[in-house]
């Protein structure tokens, strides 16, 4: 993975046979390239997890790995973004933190006794009648957490530490990441580019204004330099002392020490506070946009958009070109402008 | 924890790869008592400046060297070979 260039080396591009995946009771079939949560969601599924305590249903909401809404059990392994994880044959899909399933939750009571659990009333509750305790600690163990360990189940993890050293490392492999990138190789220095997703692009890759122009002029410029490398599906997670950069590819852990660190994460939209704003079916407008341009997903048929800034009226247009009806379009500024 | 030190030997290497040695005081005066002479064994100075220590590269050249580091910014300002 660290040859000079590991553009499009990703398992997903190689084969474009669709594949399926058991979820639950159900064998699910996916397109190519789909994750998993858009492949559940193509197949009907609204319901992606329970809320932690009150156990509120919780539908695909930012499909960008940023939000804890369509968290899974993926081979054993509990806590998956399912809307970044692609999908792959023969994958064991479920939801967790529900009984008896995530459709119909009976722990969706607490909602409606949520005056009578406090904060910490797991541990301040129940400690009497001690005699009690055993039951209480039983029932407790099994309704706290989220996901499940198979304690028996041995993980193959490889945990590798890599150390990388460049010149300049650009985190973000966005139109401005590629543009510092490009930038940066051209002048002779060694750089290394970390993108979180499959393929570079960013938001162009789902937001058609800029075109993939750009970046389609950079990418060649950074194939023809030597000293250029392009790690995908590559997290950086923390600068730490002596500009030491920590990023993790898979199982692998990288220790990147570079001269200069450019961050090209992007931006990030908030979602609007107001009651039951949690619930399936309100989405932010990158993810419905995300759903429908990266994996081929009808995010529905009719859409209200509820907006702050410009950005409200271009989801929306580009919501009626994909062919969905958009019944109003809310803005929360006094005037327009 | 995470700051780099040049060895003489092979270049800037992460502070993980090497092992302390402790810090390098100047030669004091004759003890004049034996409280003095454990007070001047057991206590290092540990000021904010910066202090010369010994380092060995444990992971590398295996061999000792000499680094002026900044204990409050853990900056390493010099390395030398141990004489």
């Amino acid at each position: 993975m660290t040859a000079s260039i590991a553009i499009h080396n990703t398992p997903l591009t190689e084969s474009a046979l669709p594949v399926t995946f058991v979820f639950e009771d159900r064998t699910i079939t996916a397109a190519p390239g789909q994750s998993i949560a858009a492949a559940l969601f193509a197949a009907g599924v609204r319901v992606f997890s329970r809320s932690f305590k009150y156990h509120r249903p919780r539908g695909l909401f930012c499909c960008s790995g940023e939000c804890p809404n369509c968290l899974m059990q993926v081979d054993g392994k509990p806590n998956v973004r399912t809307c970044i994880e692609p999908a792959r044959d023969g994958q064991i899909v479920s939801r967790q933190n529900a009984w008896p399933s995530a459709d119909f939750d009976v722990l969706r009571v607490f909602d409606s006794l949520d005056h009578f659990l406090p904060v910490g009333f797991y541990y301040k509750q129940f400690h009497k009648p001690r005699w009690l305790w055993p039951i209480f600690e039983h029932t407790v163990r099994h309704i706290a957490g989220l996901g499940r360990i198979n304690v028996n189940r041995v993980t193959e993890i490889e945990s590798e530490v890599e150390h990388l050293h460049a010149d300049v490392c650009v985190v973000g492999g966005g139109p401005a990441g590629f543009a510092a990138a490009a930038a940066a190789a051209r002048t002779g220095a060694s750089m290394l580019l970390l993108e979180r997703e499959d393929e570079p692009g960013g938001h162009l890759l789902y937001d058609p204004r800029g075109a993939c122009q750009e970046v389609g002029e950079d990418l060649p410029a950074l194939n023809e330099c030597r000293n250029a490398k392009v790690l995908l599906r590559t997290t950086a997670f923390g600068l730490y002392e002596g500009n030491l950069l920590g990023a993790f590819q898979n199982d692998r852990l990288l220790k990147v020490r570079a001269k200069q660190i450019i961050v090209c994460t992007g931006g990030r939209e908030r979602p609007f506070v107001f009651h039951n704003n949690d619930l399936p079916g309100i989405m932010l407008g990158r993810a419905a946009l995300r759903l429908a341009r990266l994996h081929g997903v009808s995010p529905g048929r009719r859409a209200v958009v509820v907006t702050d800034c410009y950005r409200g009226e271009e989801v929306a247009s580009e919501l009626l070109a994909l062919g969905i009806e958009v019944a109003a379009v809310v803005d929360s500024r006094p005037t327009s402008s | 924890m995470s700051f780099q030190i040049t060895c003489p030997n092979c270049g800037p290497r992460d502070d993980s790869e090497f092992r302390y040695g402790g810090q390098i005081v100047p030669p004091a005066p004759a003890p004049a008592s034996t409280s003095e002479a454990v007070g001047q064994r057991s206590f290092v100075s540990n000021l904010p400046v910066p202090q010369r220590e010994r380092w060995f590269h444990r992971f590398g050249c295996r061999r000792w060297l000499v680094a002026e580091r900044n204990t409050q910014t853990n900056e390493v300002l010099a390395t030398g070979w141990l004489e």
